[in-house]
């Protein structure tokens, strides 16, 4: 972990209000795991933001993000040349056991972001993705994920680009014809309750979202409930997480 | 060039501590710095029993400031005695101990308890604005102070700060009323109590609807206890609220702080206290300060 000076190489809009970066940076930038995060400064702000990490290599990363709010609406207007300061790689994305051979990616809206890199890092397990959308003015990163995926399953809610409904349902179709180790799930809350309720019958991982102060671990604002045996306990998202397993969090 | 400075006979090497709250205790930031570069650090407030705090959302940004309502979430005495204490041995910097309670019995148990470790300082914090049961209720009012601070002071064997909240009526009478009853330093501010609201969802944006707020806008606000209580009381002061350059710790220091504290810093700058550190010798070579302690108090007053 450390605090690396990015300069932006390029800022543009990839779908509706989502921005896509690509940074450099002149020191040689670690090795990562998808589902990790960087913690971004950004100007005039007083909080870092908390955004997955798409893609890293010795000088180059890139991330991949909603306007939602003043922070990401100020990112979505820097220029080429502007520098910033990230702290990376942070969290303990996804761990996956050396044992799995076929793997599931479900992902809705701006949640395919963390789950891309997953497939680099695991060049010998297969994955299959299946991303869901509102509409096809949403959809983002189809291609990469077509590049590296098995199998591929974009939805859309307005059937406007790719299969019409939601990606947890086309993942549902294949749970019986394929032998999947695990799912990877990342996205709504909504969507979240939904796999809980589907109840797969093998181990589903889950990145989480929550508010960051530090992002290392040291405030406890970013807490997620997580149970432990019989006890329930806070665990902190930005250094335990955002990786947890879905049955044992709380929604 | 001259950095170091004692308060309650406790000697710092630099006047920088890391604020409760905002450094767990302690270990997170090893990976960017040696933590021990810290003059000293004070650790989440801690209480007997665990507490596992408040919902979240726990954290809002607001105009060049942060709101949080973590509500005191720590392990409680017992584990902090098993996993953070042999840690906390290890370091080479003074160890300050932040305790909260719901009431007075359970401030001097603590106070007894945490004294008898090895540790150098005890912070009792009467201020936490974001516990609804105790907190804040015992700092508020001088008569409660009195009482709290009397009490806790017969079962603390350790030097005793006592921390003060902002969000009263009259800072100088709850300073008197903790010297008077045995404090040995004051540490002020703790957070500013305050709110923030989503139009979208017309919900208050923390789950516990109000929050304490710290960061650079409440510099004025801390800057100007600082020096009330510097006119009012004899005992050693640590100054903090919003500090984030080498000038604001000068700025805390002229207005009577001996030593200050740095929080949501952190949060900005993971190597805080080094780029503070390197700002301050800096600052002080360029007005001449050989000695940080001879501008303690040292504002010319109009
Ligand atoms: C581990 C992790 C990875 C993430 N990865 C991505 C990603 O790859 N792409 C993407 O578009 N978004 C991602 N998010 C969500 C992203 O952090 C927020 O959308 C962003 O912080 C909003 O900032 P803002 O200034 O625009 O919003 P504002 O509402 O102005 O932000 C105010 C404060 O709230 C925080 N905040 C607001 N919404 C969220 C949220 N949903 N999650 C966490 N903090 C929030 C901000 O960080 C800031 O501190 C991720 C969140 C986490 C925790
Ligand atoms: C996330 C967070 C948690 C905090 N927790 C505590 C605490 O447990 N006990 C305490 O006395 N103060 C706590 N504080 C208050 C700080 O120690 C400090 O008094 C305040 O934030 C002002 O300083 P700053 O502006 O430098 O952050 C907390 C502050 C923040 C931001
Ligand atoms: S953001 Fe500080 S503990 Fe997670």
């Amino acid at each position: 972990m450390k605090d690396y000076n990015l300069t932006i190489i390029s800022n543009n809009q990839i779908a509706r209000d989502v921005f896509k970066t690509e940074f450099s940076c002149q020191e040689q930038l670690p090795s990562f795991i998808g589902g990790q995060f960087l913690h971004l400064q950004v100007p005039c702000k007083i909080l870092r933001r908390p955004l997955g990490i798409l893609e890293m290599t010795a000088n180059y990363c890139s991330i991949v993000y909603a306007v939602v709010g003043e922070g990401t609406r100020i990112l979505s207007k820097m220029k080429k040349g502007d520098c910033l300061k990230a702290m990376l790689p942070l969290g303990n994305g996804f761990v996956l056991p050396k044992t799995y051979k076929k793997v599931a990616l479900l992902g809705g809206g701006l949640g395919v972001v963390p789950l891309l890199p997953v497939i680099n890092t695991y060049p010998e397990i297969e994955f299959c993705s299946y991303m869901g959308f509102k509409s096809r003015d949403d959809v983002i990163l189809y291609d990469e994920f077509n590049k590296l995926s098995k199998k591929i399953c974009f939805t859309t809610e307005d059937g406007s680009f790719g299969s019409c409904g939601f990606s947890i349902d086309a993942l549902k179709d294949d749970l019986e014809t394929n032998n999947f180790d695990a799912v990877l799930v990342c996205g709504s809350i909504p969507m979240l309750k939904e796999v809980k309720k589907a109840n797969f019958k093998i181990p589903v991982y889950v990145s989480m979202e929550e508010r960051m102060g530090c992002g290392v671990g040291a405030c406890l604002v970013c807490t997620c409930q997580v149970k432990k045996g019989n006890n329930i306990e806070n665990l902190r998202v930005c250094i335990d997480g955002p990786v947890f397993k879905l049955d044992e969090v709380a929604l | 060039m001259k950095t170091s400075v004692n308060v309650c006979g406790i000697e710092f090497k630099n006047p920088l501590i890391a604020a409760s709250g905002t450094f767990g205790f302690g270990r997170e930031y090893q990976d960017f710095y040696d933590v021990n570069i810290w003059g000293g650090f004070c650790t989440k407030g801690l209480t007997y029993e665990k507490r596992l705090g408040n919902p979240t959302p726990r954290i809002a940004e607001t105009p060049m400031g942060s709101l949080n309502s973590v509500g005191l979430q720590n392990p409680g005495f017992e584990d902090f005695v098993k996993y953070e204490l042999p840690y906390l041995k290890t370091l080479d910097t003074v160890v300050i101990v932040n305790i909260a309670g719901n009431m007075v019995e359970d401030y001097c148990r603590l106070a007894e308890a945490v004294s008898d470790c090895d540790i150098d300082m005890v912070e009792l914090n009467i201020s936490c604005p974001n516990v609804k049961e105790g907190g804040m209720a015992f700092g508020t009012r001088p008569e409660s102070i009195k009482n709290v601070v009397g009490s806790v002071r017969k079962y603390c064997k350790k030097p005793l700060i006592v921390k003060l909240s902002p969000n009263v009526e009259d800072i100088t009478q709850n300073a008197k009323a903790a010297e008077d009853y045995g404090a040995d330093a004051i540490s002020l501010i703790n957070t500013v109590s305050g709110m923030a609201v989503d139009i979208y969802t017309r919900q208050p944006i923390l789950a516990n609807t109000i929050g304490g707020l710290s960061g650079p806008a409440i510099k004025p606000i801390a800057l100007k206890m600082v020096w009330q209580v510097y006119n009012t009381v004899k005992i050693p002061i640590i100054g903090m609220g919003g500090i984030s350059s080498a000038q604001d710790i000068l700025e805390f220091m002229l207005c009577g702080a001996r030593a200050v504290q740095v929080g949501t810093y952190n949060f900005m700058d993971p190597y805080a206290p080094v780029t503070l550190l390197d700002g301050l010798t800096k600052l002080m070579a360029d007005c001449k300060i050989q000695d940080v302690n001879t501008i303690v108090g040292d504002l010319k007053a109009r």
